[in-house]
């Protein structure tokens, strides 16, 4: 992993031949929701949320003559293919201990080592990231709104939309929420 | 949070040099429209309290219009579940109109043309302040009008008691829609000034006959006074208002025949001077009608016996304004030769005339009304400069106070009446002579601007009518512009009291009469399912049915028995 601030990671895709089973494209898919593991044990798992995708190419554009042919290369070079590289960029909204105890919304104090692991969220551990004292939290909203990237109202849409699936019984509460939310996204934008 | 903890404080300046603004949380909802606050300040090296009353409560943090979307899902829970939690959130910028420290010895307030500065706490008058420096009497003392208590405080928690002596010398209005309680709070007023404590002597011209109720006053026990004073109050019903035609001059004759040309006029003009120079003021209705028709015609030659009078160019109108005469004054109940009504009857100390013109004829109501003011007016000018004669009936050496009702028809913005010029007349000088009237109207846009803008005290109640809130508002100076946004939010029984009689404008919930309210509305529906039920409607058959249906031929009731035997 590496970061562009105290909340911004970068974190890079296992490739096939990297891991025994290696990640899906639901798994790294925009929206989805991260723990990015801690090293000391007993503390909490910084939580984040997938933004934006970036594909790693250093062949991308050489089209010159080359003596060998791709199959040959598999064999003379394998180290090169591994610069292929598929990063997700990750915005921390929070963090929760890795077992139970209470989540917490918005800007945690620490930041995530180097080199940390990162594991999608279950649907159970983002329902527990969510719940609330009456109905679901989203404290986390104002702040991701304040980052300047073009896809964060998109994003913002395709995480109340996950909220509302974990949530049914309070579906019209945050239906309120995502409505403003599109409205802003899809129609102001063309007055 | 006790009366001296600081409500808020202060921001800054408003938009005019007399407002400031400050910020409250308010949690416990005190700080209202129109209630009362202070800020400390050292003004001349004394400490004051700078009192203000609050024109405008602007919240500060809104919820944004999308999380109102559904109206079935409170924004408070969208703000909750964004983090925000359930504390108190809520921000007022408070604007504050700037009155003045309350001066005891001036009994007034004076503005320090200071205002506070930023970050200065701001303290909610307590309710034992405000009843000291609202009202510029004390309650039950002579000179003062108890009216009801502050609006914005629990009821009878700062009473407002009014500067009798101010309204009953530089005149009242009551002003307000039909229905908003003109009525009930001049029956309030004069319970006041009936009280022990004043012994007022007061007339009412009540159109309507709906003061009669006043003469509960006279048993109650809150108008004893200690000395045996019980108020005195005389109901004149119609039949018993009587003007003598001595007393009429031309511009009453004049209303009394509309349309008079100028000839008739002149001919009524030289009759009436002819018949003062002889008569002085002993004359009736047949002397004014020989009058009259000496204008038109020369006298016999007195030594030619068997000549007659001679008609002059004049005859034609003469005889028009003899008809005209003879066809208002003649049969009039009103008008007569001897009668009049003394004014010491309708004017004494301790005592309420209510003089009831109702099935009099509107313009009969203005003479009446006019000749009445005139009378009065004269009597006192007399009486102030030692020029009356004592033992007359109409010596008044007292201050009176004269309350009209329906007072847009006495003087009407859309042209003089005969009333109007001696209203004006008592409203511009009447208060060097003791002279005041309270004009009571239902529509101040049809009211005299010039009459209504001298009466000093001003009681205003709710107001709907556009024009007559702009008529207000461009009469009445000294309520201000905020407290006229008030008008058509103002309840039944809540008035608007600005003027001489008070320190500062306040409104005010008018306490309860003593005596029963004469003007309730009729509750019509209620009237017509009772005159329609069975039990009326048989009694009504009854009292109606001839005793014999007389159109149908008579019926044989029976036979007469024959005894067989005979």
């Amino acid at each position: 992993m590496k970061s562009n601030s105290h909340v911004e990671y970068v974190c890079q895709v296992y490739n096939p031949g990297e891991r025994a089973e290696v990640p899906t494209p639901a798994d790294y898919a925009f929206g989805r929701f991260v723990r990015v593991l801690s090293v000391q044990a007993g503390q909490p798992d910084l939580i984040g949320v997938i933004y934006n995708t970036i594909l790693m190419n250093p062949e991308f554009g050489t089209l010159g003559p080359r003596l060998s042919s791709a199959p040959e290369l598999e064999i003379f070079s394998p180290d090169y293919l591994s610069e292929k590289a598929t990063l997700v960029g990750i915005l921390v909204v929070g963090s929760m201990p890795p077992a139970e105890g209470p989540a917490f919304q918005g800007i945690p104090p620490f930041s995530a080592p180097v080199d940390a692991l990162v594991m999608p969220l279950t649907r159970e551990e983002l329902r527990r990231f969510h719940e609330g004292e009456a109905g679901p939290r989203l404290a986390y909203i104002p702040h991701l709104r304040s980052q300047a990237h073009p896809l964060i109202p998109h994003l913002l849409l395709n995480i109340l939309d996950q909220v509302i699936e974990l949530f049914p019984e309070h579906k019209e509460q945050i239906t309120v929420l995502r409505e403003g939310l599109a409205w802003q996204t899809y129609v102001q934008p063309m007055s | 949070m006790s009366m001296h903890e600081p409500v808020g404080t202060t921001k800054g300046p408003g938009e005019s040099p007399h407002e400031y603004t400050f910020v409250t949380p308010d949690v416990e909802e005190r700080v209202r429209h129109g209630e009362f606050v202070y800020y400390e300040a050292v003004v001349d090296g004394q400490a004051r309290q700078v009192v203000g009353r609050i024109t405008d409560r602007r919240p500060l943090r809104t919820y944004p219009d999308v999380f109102m979307a559904n109206p079935a899902v409170p924004p408070a829970h969208i703000a909750q579940m964004l983090g925000h939690g359930q504390g108190q959130h809520e921000l007022f910028e408070i604007t504050v109109r700037i009155i003045g420290y309350y001066d005891p010895v001036l009994k007034d307030f004076i503005n320090p043309r200071l205002p506070p500065r930023a970050g200065r706490p701001i303290f909610l008058c307590d309710d034992e302040m405000l009843s000291h420096i609202l009202s510029t009497r004390e309650r039950g003392k002579p000179g003062s009008a108890w009216i009801g208590s502050l609006l914005s405080r629990e009821p009878d928690a700062v009473p407002i008691v009014i500067d009798a002596g101010a309204f009953t010398s530089t005149h009242l209005a009551i002003i307000a829609s039909t229905g908003a309680g003109k009525s009930y709070l001049a029956g309030v007023l004069i319970e006041e000034l009936l009280k022990p404590y004043n012994r007022g002597c007061v007339l009412v011209i009540d159109p309507h006959g709906e003061y009669d109720t006043l003469q509960e006053m006279t048993n109650r026990p809150e108008f004893q006074g200690e000395d045996g004073y019980r108020p005195e109050v005389k109901i004149l019903r119609p039949q018993q208002v009587k003007v003598r035609i001595s007393s009429l001059n031309v511009g009453d004759y004049r209303a009394l025949l509309p349309n008079l040309t100028e000839r008739q006029e002149y001919i009524l003009r030289n009759a009436l001077s002819a018949l003062r120079r002889a008569r002085g003021d002993k004359y009736g209705f047949d002397d004014l009608m020989l009058a009259v028709r000496e204008q038109g015609y020369k006298p016999a030659d007195e030594m030619d016996e068997i000549a007659e009078e001679k008609p002059t160019k004049y005859a034609d109108s003469v005889e028009a304004v003899l008809w005209r005469l003879d066809a208002v004054l003649r049969h009039s109940t009103s008008f007569n030769d001897y009668q009049q009504l003394p004014l010491q009857e309708l004017y004494s100390p301790g005592r309420c005339t209510v003089l009831q013109l109702n099935e009099i004829d509107a313009r009969e109501q203005q003479v009446i009304v006019a000749t009445i003011l005139r009378r009065l007016l004269q009597a006192r000018v007399n009486a102030e400069r030692g020029q009356a004669d004592e033992r007359s009936e109409d010596y008044i050496p007292y201050p009176t106070f004269t309350l009209i009702e329906e007072a847009h028809h006495f003087a009407p913005a859309s042209g003089e009446v005969v009333t109007t010029h001696i209203l004006r007349q008592i409203l511009a000088e009447g208060r060097k002579f003791g002279v005041a009237v309270g004009l009571i109207s239902q529509r101040p846009g049809k009211l005299d601007a010039d009459v209504l803008s001298q009466c000093m005290t001003q009681c205003i109640l709710r107001i709907v009518n556009p024009v007559d809130q702009a008529r207000v508002a461009e009469s009445i100076e000294s309520v201000g512009r905020d407290l006229l946004l008030e008008l058509p939010a103002l309840s039944k029984g809540q008035v608007i009291i600005a003027g001489s009689a008070v320190n500062t404008p306040v409104i005010c919930r008018v306490r309860r009469r003593h005596t029963s309210h004469g003007a309730e509305s009729k509750d019509a529906p209620s009237i017509w399912v009772q005159y329609s039920s069975e039990g009326t409607r048989k009694r009504r058959e009854r009292d109606h049915a001839l005793p014999v249906d007389l159109t149908q031929p008579p019926k044989p009731l029976g036979s007469v028995m024959l005894d067989d035997d005979e």
